[in-house]
This record gives structure tokens, sequence and C-alpha cells, in this order.
């Protein structure tokens, strides 16, 4: 048996079928980082091994300053009366940002589950000894290095239950970890030979208040909430489909709303007072260690204040509560179905 | 966020492990040599009992895991040091209480006031049954044992821990989650008025496969991937419908099916890594009264996939898991809660209080529908609740019997793969 299990390369097969080549939609004109000016937004589409095309759309964040104002940014964080402010979003300080891209909606389930089939590890010794098999058997490396590193992403684990919780595909993709979101870019960018990564913080604020002061990205009024999120009043208590309500003015959908989202930074609550010492930060990242991650943008079942640009929240104990195991699953906050993530991308490839 | 009353589609009870540790007080009984310890052992130390255990001192600030036991003592030792990161002194194990192999449990409730059990469901009658004669208060994990013989013994341990006033909680979790006991209520209440019938699916990716290593033999590899042998883990109609079939019992008010019929097989896990389980599985359930119950599940990538209990009333439906209720009356549940955790704070609570609490009765009587339904879809002869109790079918060997490097039950055939059960051939009861 033992013999038998080591010689013969069941998997082998499988894998092999894993393999999809992503393909690029846009013109080799409007290749993003090669061209002498970004395009102001592309179509990316990958092909899932089951042949399926799935898409997304990337637009340009323009950058805060400008040749004719290199010392303009943004501001960051709320000011101090703002209604339903908390202690964390202050004190507000300057940010400068390079231009970057971000997906126009929340990662939908879609494209979830096509990384989800490509990379899930049923257990990672498993794919070790798999991967040293098919290393073996391995002939011409270079002409399958694309594969390669594709195949070499060891995704989550299988999940506990129904990844989906009975949403369809065009819902945003929810309650996965930090790190399965941050697998998901790496996988992606893998795929696509273009860098995918979690907007910072300070990006995804900037691009919600979409060059704005407001509360919110499209005004002060809460009560036209309802155009462009889905929260607690409108929601009946679910995700929605992406993209179904009105975009900000950078043609962003749901950065209000629906699902919250991942972004790079670990969270601290003292994280502005010692950014705005240094002022004006720079492509700031956030705090160099911490515990837990930052999530922004509020959920369906959010109040008005959680939904506003400088709300913050932080991935809490209880999102690991659906997880009745010992350690707690690194890929999975099973039941948690409010929290998601949105794609972002560096106009510097090396970034 | 959060942090209101405001709440997740299915949401959780923050802080209740904090609230319930509190509202303890003084313990009214004595435990572990005129101290208020109370001693916990662990009887399994995979992934959900070493979860169980954290829920267990988690639930009481006096519980103190005191032996752990597993077939594999890497496993042991591992997942003590976990523990002991994660609750610090309440982790109080030494090298002379970690125990391996099938007798390992014994030792492990001499030592305790309490056992929390999840292993292979094989063994879940006999631990539990060993831990009440000994006078020991028992958490076992769903299934609540694979075949007739061991559902009866632990419908005894059930009684046996009555007689003598032991706790026996179950985790069927369903039962401890408040947003769902809300949703049963109502259509008891006619929400959906009569119920007509219920689909139960649970449909999603496999359980995780793990590469042989070198040096296990086979009965240490059979037990280390225990969710693909029958034997050990008893399909899975029985480790993962046994939630959906115990949902439809609860909304059925513990009323029994008359009888079943189930289809089933393996489509694409048929690798022998994936031992000698189906891959899909369907049964109908036929009540008294006529209600059926149609209950499906997979374990296959690459499908549609569903989680859900759905009951289909005469004046709307209710969908449990989402605890909602539409149709003449549209109703959604708001709240979190936490139900593996509250199951311990129930236990403890219990146990201090010397109030016992015993889920026996619905935890063998939900198992052995899952177990006809799955002894249906091996056979594929219709099977009667008076058969499936008549019998005494057992996987062998008895699990008193197993002994560390004995034969396993089942072996691989000629290309690799293990002998499944055929439908129409295939005899049992």
């Amino acid at each position: 048996m033992m013999q038998r299990y080591s010689t013969v390369p069941y998997h082998v097969v499988k894998y092999v079928a894993l393999f999809a080549i992503s393909v690029v939609a846009f013109q080799s004109s409007n290749m993003p980082g090669e061209g002498r000016k970004p395009p102001k937004k592309y179509t990316e589409t990958i092909t899932t091994k089951d042949g399926e095309k799935v898409s997304f759309e990337m637009v340009l964040i323009p950058s805060g300053s400008s040749v004719r104002d290199p010392q303009a940014g943004f501001l960051m964080g709320s000011p101090k009366g703002e209604p339903g402010r908390k202690n964390d979003e202050g004190p507000q300080h300057k940010v400068r940002l390079a231009p970057f891209y971000l997906c126009t909606t929340e990662t939908t389930l879609e494209l979830f589950l096509a990384y989800y089939q490509e990379t899930m590890s049923a257990k990672e010794d498993f794919i070790e000894v798999e991967q040293a098999k098919k290393d073996a058997e391995q002939s011409s490396p270079r002409d399958s290095l694309r594969r390669n590193d594709v195949d070499a992403i060891t995704g989550p684990t299988p999940v506990y239950g129904d990844l989906t919780m009975g949403y369809g595909v065009k819902h945003p993709a929810m309650g996965m970890t930090w790190h399965n979101a941050m697998t998901v870019c790496r996988w992606l960018s893998r795929k696509s030979g273009r860098k995918y990564r979690l907007p910072t913080e300070a990006e995804w604020e900037y691009a919600c208040r979409a060059g704005t002061t407001n509360v919110f990205g499209f005004g002060n009024a809460p009560n036209r909430l309802a155009d462009f999120a889905w929260y607690k009043d409108n929601s009946d208590g679910e995700t929605n489909e992406v993209g179904k309500k009105k975009p900000n003015a950078w043609g962003l959908y749901d950065m209000s709303g629906n699902v919250c989202e991942w972004v790079y930074d670990f969270y601290s609550p003292t994280a502005y007072k010692e950014a705005a010492g240094k002022t004006p930060a720079v492509n700031p990242k956030g705090p160099k260690t911490g515990k837990v991650h930052v999530a922004r943008g509020g959920d369906y079942s959010s109040s008005i204040e959680e939904l506003r640009c400088a709300a913050r929240a932080f991935e809490e104990e209880w999102w690991r509560s659906g997880d009745p195991q010992f350690p707690k699953s690194k890929w999975w906050l099973p039941e948690m179905d409010f929290i998601g993530f949105r794609i972002a991308r560096s106009i510097n490839p090396n970034d | 966020m959060k942090d209101s009353a405001e709440m997740t589609r299915r949401g959780f009870l923050k802080g209740s492990a904090v609230a319930a540790s509190a509202a303890l007080g003084i313990s009214h009984s004595v435990f572990a040599a005129g101290s208020d310890i109370i001693r916990v052992g662990m009887i399994g130390c995979g992934g959900r009992n070493t979860g169980a255990a954290a829920q267990a001192l988690t639930a009481d600030s006096g519980a103190r895991l005191v032996a752990m036991c597993d077939i594999f003592m890497d496993r042991v030792k591992g997942k003590r040091g976990i523990l002991k990161k994660q609750k610090g002194d309440q982790v109080m194990v030494d090298d002379d209480h970690c125990f391996a192999g099938f007798d390992g449990f014994k030792h492990v409730i001499e030592s305790s006031d309490v056992v929390v059990i999840a292993n292979a469901a094989k063994f879940h009658p006999l631990h539990a049954m060993a831990a009440i004669q000994a006078g020991k208060h028992v958490f076992v994990e769903k299934p609540h044992g694979i075949d007739p013989a061991g559902i009866k013994l632990m419908q005894s341990a059930t009684d046996l821990a009555k007689q003598k006033g032991l706790c026996l909680v179950s985790g069927l979790h369903s039962r401890y989650h408040e947003g769902y006991a809300e949703t049963v209520q109502r259509i008891n209440d006619g929400a959906i008025g009569d119920i007509v019938a219920i689909e139960e699916n649970f449909l999603r990716g496999p359980y995780g496969v793990i590469a042989r290593k070198p040096g296990l033999s086979e009965l240490q590899w059979q037990c280390s991937t225990q969710y693909h042998f029958r034997w050990l883990s008893g399909d899975d109609v029985v480790q993962s419908l046994v939630h959906n079939l115990d949902r439809s019992s609860w909304v059925m008010k513990n009323q029994v099916p008359t009888k079943c019929h189930g289809l089933g097989g393996r489509s694409s896990m048929t690798e022998p890594i994936y031992g000698d389980v189906f891959d899909h599985h369907s049964v109908v359930y036929e009540f008294a009264n006529g209600v059926r119950i149609y209950a499906f599940c997979r374990t296959t990538n690459g499908c549609h996939n569903d989680s859900s209990s759905v009951v289909l009333g005469s004046k709307g439906k209710a969908d449990i898991l989402r605890c909602r209720i539409s149709g003449e009356t549209n109703w959604r549940w708001s709240g979190r809660c936490n139900p593996y955790q509250r199951e311990h704070n129930v236990l403890f609570k219990a146990i201090r209080s010397g109030k016992p609490v015993n889920n026996g009765d619905y935890m063998a009587r939900s198992t052995m529908i899952t177990v006809m339904g799955q002894i249906s879809c091996y056979t594929g002869k219709e099977v009667t609740w008076e058969q499936i109790n008549k019998s005494d079918f057992y996987y062998p060997p008895r699990p008193e019997d197993c002994r560390d490097g004995m034969e396993p039950p089942v072996k691989a055939g000629a290309h690799g793969s293990y002998p499944v059960p055929k439908p129409g051939f295939t005899k049992m009861i």
C-alpha cells in the first residue's frame, strides 16, 4: 500500500488539469505600467481552470498631488464634531498618495470560487508531497514557469461548511481571513502577470472620498445613502450583488455598505496620532506590527455612522466564533458574511 | 461596528462567556478533593476537541485541563502546547497525563470530573458510557454513534446519566443557537401553517485529505484520516447531515420518521486517499403524518454548494440557518449567538448549580435517523424506523475490541482502492 501510494501519481493528472492560462483582455497600448500614460481604466480577465472567464474592472485613482501643487494631498480621518466620530479617526492628518488602480467593485464570489478551486490545499503536507512528485517529473521548467508559479500557491484548507453561504456568484466573496484575502491577490498576480494587492487604509479612504471632504463619498446627507449603499435600512439583512447601487464620483461601487473590506494595514487606535507626527505621510502603510487588520466601509448591517468615509472597523474576537475548532482557521471566518475585500494595484510595478 | 444589538444574518453572542462565568458565583459542589476546581479531560486531540476544551476553559474560570488522549501522542503534545499558550494556567497537563492509543480514554476519565469527547465517532458511545459509569460529566460531539449498536449504547448512557444526575451535553449545536431556536418555535407556533415538507442540504467540498506519511501503519493511516473510513466515521449522512436532520427532527417536535429510502455513491472521490466513503447521498424520509424530508449531502469540488434547512409550510417557508420566515408571516431574527460556546456555558453552569442537563434523548434519536438513511444508501433498500431499532448491526470491530497494532477491518484492493458498498447487493441489517 505504502509503496503503491508513493509511486502512482494519482493527483498529477488532476493537477495538470488545474493549469489555466490567463488571458489579458486589454490591448497592449493600454497596458498599465508599460505605456507612457496609464489608462484611466482597464478590464482584467482571467480564465478559470474550467475555461470560464471572469472579469473585473480596475479604475485609475488619481494622485492627490500634481505638478502644479506637489504638496497637495488629502486629509485622512474625520474632523472633531462629525456625528458618529470615534477617537481612532483622529487627528486628521495630511496624506500624499501615488496614483493607483482600484477595482470598481468588491471581489465577487465568482472570482473567489475560481481561486478556491485552483489553490485549495486539503492539507499542507498533502500539497508538499504532491509538489515534490511534480517537481521530480517536471522536465522543462522554463516553459511552465508561470503555471508552476500559480500552482505553487498554497491556498485555503477546505472551508468548514459552504463558503458561498447560500449567496449567488455576483455577490461579494466573504468570510475569508485577511491572510486569505492577501493570498487571493498573490494568486491573481501570478495568474495575470500584474501585481495585485489590497489597498492601504489611506488609499481606501482617499478612494471612498473621491476627492471630496464629505462625511460620505457622495455628500453629507444621510438621506441619500440608500442610493449608494446597502446597509441596515435597506439590505434586508443580507449582502446584495455588487455594483447595483450608484457609484461614487470615481466610479467605485459599494464603498459604503454591503460587505466591509479588508485593507492592508494593521489596526491601531493610535495609528493616526503617530502618522500625524510625520505629516504629510507619503504612501503610508499603517503600523509596522499589530494583531488584527483594518476593515473599511461598513456592511449590510451597518448603521449610518459606520458608513462614513472615515469610520474604521477591525477584526474582533467574535469574528472567529463561527469556527468551533482550535487553533482557529488561518483561512476562514465561518458564517461571517459581512467581511470581504477589494483589489488594488500599483502603477509602478515595483511597488 | 456591530457592537450594539446590530448583527449579522447569523450573528453571534459576544461576551457570553464572560457573562456566564461572572454569573456562576459561588459553587454549590465540591470538586477535585475540596477545591472549586473542575478537572477537565480531553478524549481526542483534533481541532474540534481542542476547540471544545478551549470553550470549556472559557466557560468556567475554575475549569482546569488535566488530562488528554489521542491515538497519536504527537497530537496530544502539540495541542497541549497550543492550549497552554492560549489558556495559560488553566492548562495543567503534565507528561504523565498525556495518553496515546485506543485505551487512553480510560486514564483520562480517571483523572477528570468532566470529559470532552470528539474523536472518531465510532468511539463516542463507548467513551461517553465509560465516563458516566465512572460518575463523570460529559460533553460529546456529534454524531453520537455510527451504527445501531453504538446508538443503543449511547441511549443506555443517557439513561444512566439521568439516574446518576450527571450532565450529558451534545455537540449538535443547532439546539444551542438562539436564532434557530426562535425560528423553530415560530414554526411550531404556526408561522408557516402546517409543515408540508423539509429540504435539507449540505453540499460542499471534501473533507481534508492528508498525504500518507512514511512510517504510518495501515491502521494509523486510517485513524489519521478517519472521515474517509466508514468503520470509524460512519460516512457523510451520519457525520454531516446529522446537524440538518437534527433540525428537521426538532421542527417535527421530535417525532421519528417511519421509513426512508436513500441513494448514494462515489463519482469523484475515488482515489485510495478518499478511503471507502461515498461522496454523495440523497435520502427521503417519511413521517406518519405524510410529511417528507428530502435530504442531500455531497463532498465534491466544483459543484453547487448549499448549506440549508428549509421548512415548507402551507402558509410560507422557514429558512432555519438564516433565521428567516417568509410567506403570510415575514420575520427575521436579529441577534448574535455563538452556539459552540453556549454548549459549554450551559454545561458548566449545570455542573455548578447541581441541576444536570441531559441532551441524550435527542442526540440518540437524531443520530439514529442519520444511520437509517446511511444504511438505506448503502443497501439500496427502504429502511423502517422499526427495522433500524431492532438491528444490532455494528461496523466491526466493536469499539471496545480495538487494539493498538491490530489489523484494520478494511484493506485496499488490487488497485489500491478500498471496497465500497454496492446498493442492491450490500446487506447490513
